[in-house]
């Protein structure tokens, strides 16, 4: 098949579709009258957020040192014109260890931090999680298709503390502004 | 050769539509809640939450509103991939005066192990009118706007801060701010560039907002912002386009000089 064959054939393919798209939307034998319809849609504040895990874990962090371990990436959406922002807290007041251990983290000695804070977005400086009050690591003032950011927790590790997994539950929340 | 190009051509433009759908991948967790604002009215006693699991994980949720007096039909409910749940929130006023915010968070408790469970939630503002005692408080402060303009660098970012003092919340929509002086070099769009209209938006109790406005400034002019009893004075000059006017002017002035120097050496 030569070009001009190709050509002619998708010319009649589509001059068919069109015809056949023309019959599809007017009826057959249709007097020549409209009716106007009203589509509208009634969109409203969302809010999402996706891609944090459930559990983050940072096997090589040695007692006496501080651990990082980074919660993310996230990304928030939300069509509020006034943006949203992110709240932190801890369930606990401890990172608590597994089984009989009774060796505990203050959650005080995790200091959290938004990393790859997006452009426009403010983010605030370090400062420790707490499990009797929220602590809003990151706003943003206008809607957005997509903040991606990350959320640093730098854990202090006492130098005297049983080899062990200690665990928190951490609350990060979004809420429009 | 041709035919090999135009196949090439069709297939980049099929490509083109097909490649997002089949490259995008959805994440583990991801929730959509809507509406994540709600202003509740004098009368009106519920509030209908909507939750889509737009992860490819099932949730499990739990619902937590801040205050008593918001019930909702469920504490908590599962979620497989792709479902969505209305959650139906009923209220009961207390005595109060003003507006009560107050939040609906849908929590998602961690699964698994690890040092940092992650609990991942949003949560929708619920705004509630009583319709008792109602006090308003709107003021207004920080009219910023840079003192000297050059239109040629395109719109300016203007800002203002409205704060909320009274104890319910403000609807602030529209916030037009105008713009008076001498134009000496009016361009036929200029009533246009008179008028700033700021960002709208809902105030809460309590609370303050910048506001922000793009301002497409005309060539020329000495002239004052001013919004809700804010002022100020700006100068407008297309500084740029005046030294590159003057530069010319001076390269002709001096080639002309050069030109009438070198006739007169000939001659």
């Amino acid at each position: 098949m030569n070009i001009r064959n190709l050509a002619i054939r998708l010319a009649i393919g589509l001059g068919a579709l069109g015809v056949g798209g023309v019959m599809a939307t007017s009826p057959a034998f249709a007097a020549s009258s409209s009716a106007p319809t009203t589509l509208s849609l009634t969109i409203p504040v969302a809010l999402s957020m996706s891609g944090l895990a459930a559990s983050y874990n940072n096997p090589s962090a040695v007692a006496g040192t501080t651990a990082h371990i980074v919660a993310g990436p996230v990304t928030v959406t939300t069509n509020n014109a006034l943006g949203y922002k992110v709240i932190a807290q801890a369930s606990t007041a401890t990172f608590v260890g597994t089984g009989s251990n009774l060796q505990t983290i203050p959650v005080a000695n995790d200091s959290v931090v938004v990393v790859a804070c997006p452009t426009g977005d403010t983010c605030a400086a370090a400062a420790p999680l707490a499990s009797a009050t929220n602590i809003q690591i990151l706003n943003r003032t206008t809607a957005t298709n997509g903040d991606v950011w990350s959320v640093d927790n730098a854990i202090a590790i006492p130098g005297s503390l049983t080899p062990d997994t200690y665990s928190i539950v951490f609350n990060l929340t979004a809420l429009t502004n | 050769m041709r035919r090999s190009v135009l196949i090439t051509l069709i297939a980049m433009v099929m490509g083109s539509n097909a490649l997002p759908v089949a490259a995008s991948t959805a994440p583990a967790f991801s929730l959509f809640l809507y509406p994540s604002k709600v202003l509740v009215g004098v009368g009106r006693n519920d509030v209908t939450l909507g939750l889509l699991n737009n992860g490819t994980d099932p949730v499990h949720v739990t619902v937590n509103p801040s205050e008593p007096w918001l019930v909702p039909d469920v504490t908590s409910f599962t979620l497989a991939p792709s479902a969505s749940r209305q959650t139906a929130v009923h209220i009961t006023r207390p005595d109060a005066s003003g507006d009560l915010d107050a939040t609906v968070a849908f929590m998602v408790a961690p699964t698994g192990s690890g040092t940092l469970l992650v609990a991942r939630g949003l949560a929708a503002i619920i705004v509630v009118q009583t319709g008792q005692g109602v006090r308003h408080g709107l003021s207004w402060s920080g009219l910023t706007v840079p003192s000297f303009i050059d239109p040629m660098a395109g719109s300016v970012r203007l800002s203002v801060t409205a704060h909320n003092t009274g104890n319910v919340h403000e609807v602030l929509d529209p916030v037009s701010g105008t713009v008076g002086g001498f134009f000496p070099l009016q361009a036929p769009t200029a009533q246009r560039a008179r008028g700033v209209r700021f960002t709208p938006t809902i105030l809460l109790r309590d609370s303050s907002r910048v506001l922000l406005a793009d301002w497409n400034p005309p060539v020329a002019c000495w002239c004052s912002v001013s919004v809700r009893g804010q002022s100020v004075s700006v100068l407008v000059l297309p500084i740029r386009a005046i030294l590159v006017v003057i530069l010319l002017i001076a390269a002709l002035v001096g080639a002309s000089r050069l030109i009438r120097r070198r006739r007169a050496l000939s001659s």
